[in-house]
């Protein structure tokens, strides 16, 4: 996770400092450091291209105009721009909820399969069964899975960005996971092609 | 689906999600945030959003242009219209039949009633189809029928069609755009109407007065 560690906490604020300044290189380390968290979580969260971009931008918009406000001892920046980025996908699912199923099917065509491209399609087709799966889990359960499980937050940094306690956070990704088992199951992409990889346990 | 397989699949998934980076454009949009003045600033919509916002508020607008031209009130003003101008040509007693002889298929139309056999024919423009329902004698066609057929919605280049056949009072005509001649008419009459893929109307191909099926009871064995 980028920016858990003290030095990188300090670090972080050493470059908001710069960037409250004017500093806009730091600013754009600052960018560099976590636009792809970011993104990754709004695309999971939306399951839109398209809106995980607008997401991406609009958080560190918020960043640049709160600079000043941004206060390192209530939380890390990555709390921060997970927190800014989860009301804002929510937001943006409240909004567009009609919309982003349709949307979703039209954003996931645009990888090329080099070698084998059976092999790259049916990847590619896994890859949605379970991005739909995800998509299909309520909204509070999606969250806690993206972030544990995809993201590989601790517990603890999970209950601080969803502003629950640590058990809430047990208890919903242990239901999450039911569930999006229970939705792959009854996706039969999954069983076609099997991977042999280990599993994934949130780190405490 | 055993574990295994749902811990490869997640794992794959988690593998490419991994790999997702935002584009280039989102750096250099919320760079340009930063160059610009502090008041104002507004995030730059991403080209998908703007063209699936544009072609929302196109198809928002045409379906209120739509709705405005099919308001019930104006569709039987025209309508009321075609029918004054077209009593001149007609007269007052008779079916016309848009499309000549009576059995004669129309091109285009799927017959959904007439077996199980189904063919589509190409389609009739409606221009033809309405300068027929001018021109088209009606004297042959069957001297009880007291009504005229007028055109409805254009037919669409290669449309598909399909033919309906409707047993309906005769005072509900004015529903489909027919309009009576006869004030006194009453009864059932049969109705075969072209209905579009939209599953409206487009013409209505023959109507045609039903004996009474009291009496068609009555005389049957």
């Amino acid at each position: 996770m980028p920016g858990s560690g003290a030095a990188d906490g300090a670090a972080d604020v050493e470059l908001l400092h710069r960037a409250a300044t004017g500093d806009k290189d730091a600013f754009g380390v600052v960018f560099e450091r976590y636009q792809h968290v970011v993104y990754r979580f709004a695309r999971a969260m939306t399951g839109s291209s398209d809106a995980a971009e607008d997401i991406t931008q609009e958080v560190f918009v918020v960043l640049i105009r709160d600079l000043r406000r941004y206060a390192p001892e209530r939380a890390t920046l990555s709390t921060y721009l997970y927190g800014i980025a989860r009301n804002l996908s929510r937001h943006r699912l409240r909004r567009e909820r009609r919309w982003l199923a349709c949307l979703s099917g039209l954003s996931c065509a645009s990888e090329t399969y080099a070698a084998d491209p059976f092999s790259g399609m049916a990847d590619e087709e896994a890859r949605d069964d379970v991005r739909r799966a995800l998509g299909g889990l309520p909204v509070r359960y999606r969250e806690v899975v993206i972030l544990c499980d995809l993201h590989d937050l601790s517990y603890a940094d999970v209950a601080a960005i969803l502003q629950i306690s640590v058990g809430a956070v047990r208890s919903r990704l242990h239901r999450a996971r039911q569930l999006l088992r229970q939705r792959l199951i009854r996706s039969a992409a999954v069983t076609r092609r099997p991977l042999a990889r280990s599993s994934v346990r949130c780190s405490v | 689906m055993s574990n295994s397989d749902f811990d490869s699949a997640w794992r794959a998934f988690a593998d490419a999600d991994a790999r997702e980076r935002a584009p280039d454009r989102i750096r250099d949009a919320v760079l340009a945030e930063w160059d610009a003045p502090r008041e104002g600033r507004r995030p730059v919509r991403s080209p998908g959003t703007q063209i699936v916002r544009a072609t929302l508020a196109v198809a928002a607008m045409a379906a209120l242009v739509v709705g405005l031209f099919r308001v019930p009130g104006s569709e039987f003003r025209v309508r009321d219209q075609a029918f004054e101008a077209s009593r001149s040509h007609v007269p007052s007693y008779g079916v016309p039949n848009p499309v000549g002889r009576e059995d004669e298929p129309v091109r285009g139309a799927t017959f959904v009633n007439s077996g199980s056999r189904s063919a589509t024919l190409p389609v009739r423009r409606k221009a033809r189809v309405a300068r027929d329902v001018m021109s088209t004698d009606t004297s042959s066609a069957g001297g009880s029928a007291a009504l005229v057929a007028l055109t409805g919605e254009p037919a669409l280049a290669a449309e598909p069609l399909q033919l309906v056949r409707l047993r309906v009072p005769r005072t509900s005509l004015r529903a489909f755009g027919v309009a009576l001649i006869d004030p006194d008419a009453s009864g059932l009459v049969d109705v075969d109407l072209i209905v579009g893929s939209d599953g409206l109307p487009r013409d209505i191909r023959r109507v045609r007065p039903v004996v009474d099926v009291r009496d068609q009871s009555m005389e049957s064995p």
